[in-house]
């Protein structure tokens, strides 16, 4: 009898799989279950949202950074206004910086939402999943209602606003903040405290901040890594430092800190902490204003070059705009902060088993529309 | 129920010419057939089942548009899985990938035989029935294995192996469960077990609260083993919190993923059939089977408005605290009270044994199960080993000695 | 103690969240989902403000022009993004009555083809602001796969195969009107362009016998301008970086730089293009075609229909 030839066995995950959230693919290294070496392959998704805004004028290039981020358009939006804004020196209106961070923080909450959900559901429970969407779907109403749109707003222009909002907007975001408070009761019942749950994410994919920060990972998994860096709160932009909020951290409540388990339930603490601002925020809404007062006639920023952050959804989002003086940008490059959250799971993912990968990989909270543009 | 289907046969004048063998041959097949066709039936009603209760736990309608409430959807998904191509992989192993789907469904129809679905209807009772039912349902693994093995897809191998390791591992502490009843019946017919479940006793023979003789009710460690069983049960038919071999957000569908059509449909067929299997066995080693739960006509009347008074207070309990709450079950419980004290007819039809009742039993069970499915996350594999050896077998061995050790100080049983 | 501890607490957890299920099973009432064709969620409407129609931009789908209004000004074509929006127009003649819009504004143009995409449309409204008459609207008739739209001897299946279904021609003008069209726009622009290249002959060579002593001197100027221009052509054109392409673009910006360029290169941009000939090649003197991204900046420095403007008028004349 001859000697067992044992040797490790390359796993493709994707880019048609389950829960590789969109079309990426991992090249998984596994010896049995154990997964010893991980390599993600991106540009399944590629639309070249770079190069097409070269090609369109400063207004036009808005719906494209909605699709980018398709799960927090509104933040995308937001980031890339900022950016030209910053560029021709505009003056918003009171009324159009609360509403956009009434717009941005509600599409956290909707962002979060789906990655809470998903996240349970790669672990496999459905169910906290469909309550997930169906919070999300209030709250797409409410983006219906605003902007004629449910996923793909192009509502945030350079200098304002597309709409003010309508009547009865105030009214059903406060309703739908009343409710909110027990819904995330009820995930915390049904998965963040399930001893399953906690089996499958807490001690799992440990990100320690030393590794966090060298692969420039941010946003809810840079902070889940116990690194207090919340652009909203470090540099604020917009009308953030007005706002009284709590940026919630890792603590390792059920393991080590920057599990997957705390990379879960800082994300549902950031909701609360949205659902927070947006409250401060409506309670202080200007009544008076118009938001298209400050839109330009003619978006031509002058010659030069900038980079805008914002902290979106998935962590730090970054415009690098480039302009010569004309209607059409020379370049703008998008910092996109799910590419580097992503480029990290080979680091934490290592030696763990194939459903961690996929534990881990939930945890994350990828955008493939994103990572690809 | 061969035996009386054979003599039937023969009672014909026609018939009878055909000689016993004869008979016996067509007896045997019209009874295969009949257990065939409920597991079919069943797996479609269950199918429906479960999507309904699912969509209902996740705030969602479920299946609406093929026939009232799209009771008739998933004979329509049948006709369509039965139309749709076989499609064998090339590099596959053919012959095992063919033959895998169907050692399965046999593997878990072939049990049935074995099954009192009530004090009559029996097809083949066996002296070793709970043996035989334990032992064939384990070739269940082969066919997952064959068909994990044959269809060269890594993922599919991963869902085999998984299987074959949880299967293994969970068949020991549900065997030892399955003995602790046993050692108190002493009898391996699954017959006699129901037998020994009937009338009303005290709970745990001296707790003073009139409850069925049920093995559950029988002794504490009883009532644990119930639990264990069927958590041990669900692991060894795939089903969540337990369902790694086909766990779709990580192995896509485990072993069928290269599967579709009809042998794909005989998977779906054979993992309804063995959870119907599962609620089987529990609610006959352990619900009494066909037994009812009251003892007599005024039995059941008194049990029903004690079950009604307990939901009416339920209900008015979580009111005064404000929340939400259907009166749904209120409902139903009130309607058969009030049945079982105007009709008496209906009342002893509630305390006699019969079909009813195991059907009652399975469902619940089902409903059990499905429950668990669309609440809880997945565990790993290892952790699946985990509860499997370290958890559930200590347990379930401890259990058996205290069963003895009990059966002994009540004087049941003596040395 | 914690191994019993772990087992309490596991079952605890397991049983908090079977009982969110269970409320959930015993509550039909809470169920949110809607029997689609038989339901429909309820739309939000509200009115911002613009002309009579009180559903503009409630929710974005279906884009509509109503072409009674459209004074042919392709402000919408610009602003689209995807170029979703194809529209021809032709001048009318002086004893063509077009008519006027809701408006007021008397109608210059004939809208001979007004072709909307839906196939490339992406919802983006950003082409229903610029427009003067707010003709083109986006409504909120999110259902337009539907039987009773274009032709109905079309099976749904071949509905979503077909893009040329989602294509809709809202100009009233017949078909054989806008070959008509076509062809005499055509022969005009042709004719105008042979008497404007043979006057442009003649100026040239007056121009040549005139500045004889001067051309050398102009012509190095010319390189030079030619030179800059192309720098900042290859950044912005960088996906096709052709140097034959660019070489061609460096003449035709010369010819634009020195104003005495050869008359064989400026005749063929307007010949070329007879299937879409720009409104300006038109109506004013016929130019030599310049590089897409410089017409497009300068259509829209010199535009009427820019949103703010058409606001403000609007207001004037309510």
């Amino acid at each position: 009898m001859g000697r067992l030839h044992a040797e490790e066995m390359i796993l493709n995950m994707g880019p048609q799989h389950p829960s590789t959230h969109g079309v990426l693919r991992l090249k998984l290294r596994t010896d049995g279950e154990i997964v010893s070496h991980i390599e993600p392959v991106i540009g399944y998704l590629h639309r070249s949202f770079e190069k097409h805004a070269e090609n369109l004028e400063y207004q036009q290039v808005t719906p494209f950074c909605g699709r980018c981020d398709y799960l927090a358009a509104m933040g995308s939006e937001h980031g890339y206004a900022m950016a030209v804004e910053k560029m021709m020196g505009i003056e918003l209106p009171e009324r159009v910086e609360y509403l956009r961070v009434i717009f941005a923080e509600l599409q956290r909450i909707a962002s979060h939402l789906v990655a809470v959900g998903t996240f349970g559901l790669d672990v496999g429970a459905i169910t906290p999943f469909i309550y997930c969407f169906r919070e999300r779907e209030l709250i797409l109403d409410l983006f219906e209602m605003a902007s004629g749109a449910r996923l793909l707003y192009n509502y945030i222009w350079i200098g304002g606003l597309a709409h003010d909002i309508p009547p009865g907007f105030v009214e059903k975001t406060y309703e739908f903040l009343d409710n909110f408070d027990t819904r995330v009761a009820e995930y915390n019942q049904i998965l963040t405290g399930n001893k399953i749950f906690i089996e499958r994410a807490a001690d799992i994919g440990v990100m320690t901040p030393e590794v966090a920060i060298n692969y420039g990972v941010t946003g809810p998994s840079l902070r889940a890594s116990g690194v207090n860096i919340d652009i909203r709160r470090t540099q604020p932009y917009s009308i953030y430092d007005r706002f009284d909020f709590d940026v919630p951290l890792g603590e390792g409540a059920q393991g080590t800190v920057g599990d997957s388990w705390d990379r879960y339930y800082v994300r549902v603490r950031e909701m609360e902490e949205s659902a927070r601002i947006i409250r401060q925020a409506l309670d202080q809404l200007p009544v008076e204003g118009d938001v298209k007062s400050a839109i330009p006639r003619r978006i031509r920023p002058p010659k030069g070059e900038i980079y805008s952050r914002s902290e979106n959804a998935r962590g730090e989002l970054g415009y690098y705009v480039v302009s010569n003086g004309k209607n059409v940008p020379l370049r703008v490059k998008m910092r996109s902060p799910a590419f580097s959250n992503l480029s990290v799971i080979n680091e934490i993912g290592q030696g763990w088993m194939i459903s961690d990968v996929i534990a881990i990989l939930g945890s994350l909270d990828i955008v493939l529309g994103e990572i690809d543009r | 129920m061969i035996q009386a289907l054979a003599n039937w046969i023969l009672s014909f004048d026609i018939l009878a010419g055909l000689g016993n063998p004869i008979a016996w041959g067509l007896s045997l097949f019209v009874v295969s057939a009949l257990i065939f066709a409920f597991v079919a039936v069943n797996a479609i009603v269950l199918v429906y089942f479960e999507r309904k209760v699912s969509a209902f736990m996740q705030v969602r309608l479920g299946p609406m548009r093929v026939g009232k409430f799209g009771s008739l959807q998933t004979v329509a998904d049948a006709l369509k899985l039965l139309q749709k191509e076989d499609i064998i992989p090339r590099s596959a192993d053919k012959i095992l990938f063919l033959i895998g789907p169907w050692v399965i469904l046999v593997a878990s129809v072939v049990t049935f035989a074995a099954i009192p679905f009530s004090d009559t209807l029996l097809a083949a009772n066996m002296n070793i029935g709970l043996f035989y039912v334990v032992s064939i349902s384990s070739i269940v693994v082969l066919g997952i294995v064959m068909a994990g093995w044959a269809s060269n897809n890594k993922w599919s191998l991963y869902g085999a192996m998984r299987s074959a390791a949880q299967i293994i591992s969970y068949e020991i502490p549900v065997g030892i469960t399955l003995i602790a009843v046993v050692a108190v019946v002493g009898s391996l017919n699954l017959q006699v077990i129901v037998q020994a479940q009937g009338g009303v006793g005290n709970l745990f023979h001296w707790i003073p609260l009139p409850l069925p003789n049920w093995f559950i009710f029988h002794n504490p460690f009883l009532f644990l083993a119930a639990f264990i069983y069927l958590i041990g049960a669900t692991a060894e038919i795939n089903r969540t919190p337990f369902d790694i071999p086909e766990s779709e957000s990580e192995l896509v569908a485990g072993f069928m993923t290269e599967y579709s059509g009809l042998r794909w449909a005989l998977f779906f067929l054979s993992e309804y059939a063995n959870a119907t299997l599962v609620a089987f066995l529990v609610s006959i080693v352990f619900l009494g089977g066909w037994q009812s739960p009251f003892a007599d006509y005024a039995g059941a009347q008194i049990g029903f408005l004690v079950i009604t008074l307990v939901a009416v207070m339920w209900t008015l309990y979580v009111k005064a605290k404000a929340q939400r709450l259907s009166i749904y079950p209120v409902g139903i419980s009130l309607v058969i009270t009030l049945a079982a004290w105007l009709f008496p007819g209906f009342a002893v039809w509630l305390a006699s044994p019969g079909l009813f009742w195991m059907l009652m039993k399975v469902a619940s069970i089902i409903f059990l199960l499905m429950w668990f499915r669309w609440t809880f996350p997945r565990l790993r594999v290892d952790q699946l080993m985990y509860v499997s050896w370290k958890v559930i077998l200590p347990i379930s061995l401890v259990n058996l000695m205290g069963v003895a050790v009990w059966m002994w100080l009540t004087g049941e049983i003596q040395f | 103690m914690s191994y019993f501890s772990n087992i309490t607490n596991a079952v605890g957890t397991l049983i908090a969240g079977m009982k969110v299920t269970m409320g959930y099973f015993v509550r039909p009432r809470e169920h949110v989902t809607l029997q689609y064709p038989d339901e429909v969620w309820p739309i939000p409407t509200r009115n911002i403000g613009v002309g009579e129609l009180d559903a503009y931009n409630t929710i974005r789908s279906k884009l509509t022009v109503n072409i009674d209004d459209c004074i042919g000004c392709k402000a919408c074509e610009r602003a689209c993004p995807v170029n979703c929006i194809h529209i021809d127009t032709y001048k009318a003649g002086p004893d063509d009555d077009l008519g006027i819009t809701s408006n007021g504004t008397k109608k210059k143009l004939l809208t001979a083809s007004f072709i909307i995409d839906m196939s490339e449309c992406m919802f983006c409204d950003l082409c229903t602001p610029p427009c003067p008459e707010k003709c083109i609207t986006m409504t909120p008739d999110y259902q337009f796969i539907s039987n009773d739209n274009l032709k109905t001897d079309v099976t749904p299946e071949q509905r979503w195969r077909d893009k040329n279904l989602l294509i809709y021609q809202f100009s009233k003008v017949s078909e054989t009107e806008r070959q008509r069209l076509k062809v005499e726009a055509e022969t005009a622009a042709r004719a105008k362009a042979e008497m404007m290249a043979v006057k442009k002959a003649a100026a040239a060579k007056a121009a040549e016998e005139k500045a004889a002593a001067a051309k050398v001197a102009e012509e190095k100027a010319a390189r030079a301008a030619a030179e800059a221009v192309a720098v900042s052509k290859t950044i912005q054109e960088n996906t096709k970086n052709n140097t034959s392409e660019t070489l061609a673009e460096t003449n035709t910006e010369t010819v634009l730089v020195s104003e005495h360029g050869t008359s064989a290169e400026e005749t063929t941009p307007a010949t070329d293009t007879v299937t879409d000939i720009p409104l300006e090649s038109i109506s004013s003197a016929v130019t030599p075609e310049a590089p897409s991204e410089l017409t497009a900046d300068t259509e829209v420095v010199e535009s009427p229909v820019d949103h703010e403007a058409s606001t403000t008028k609007e207001s004037d004349n309510g």
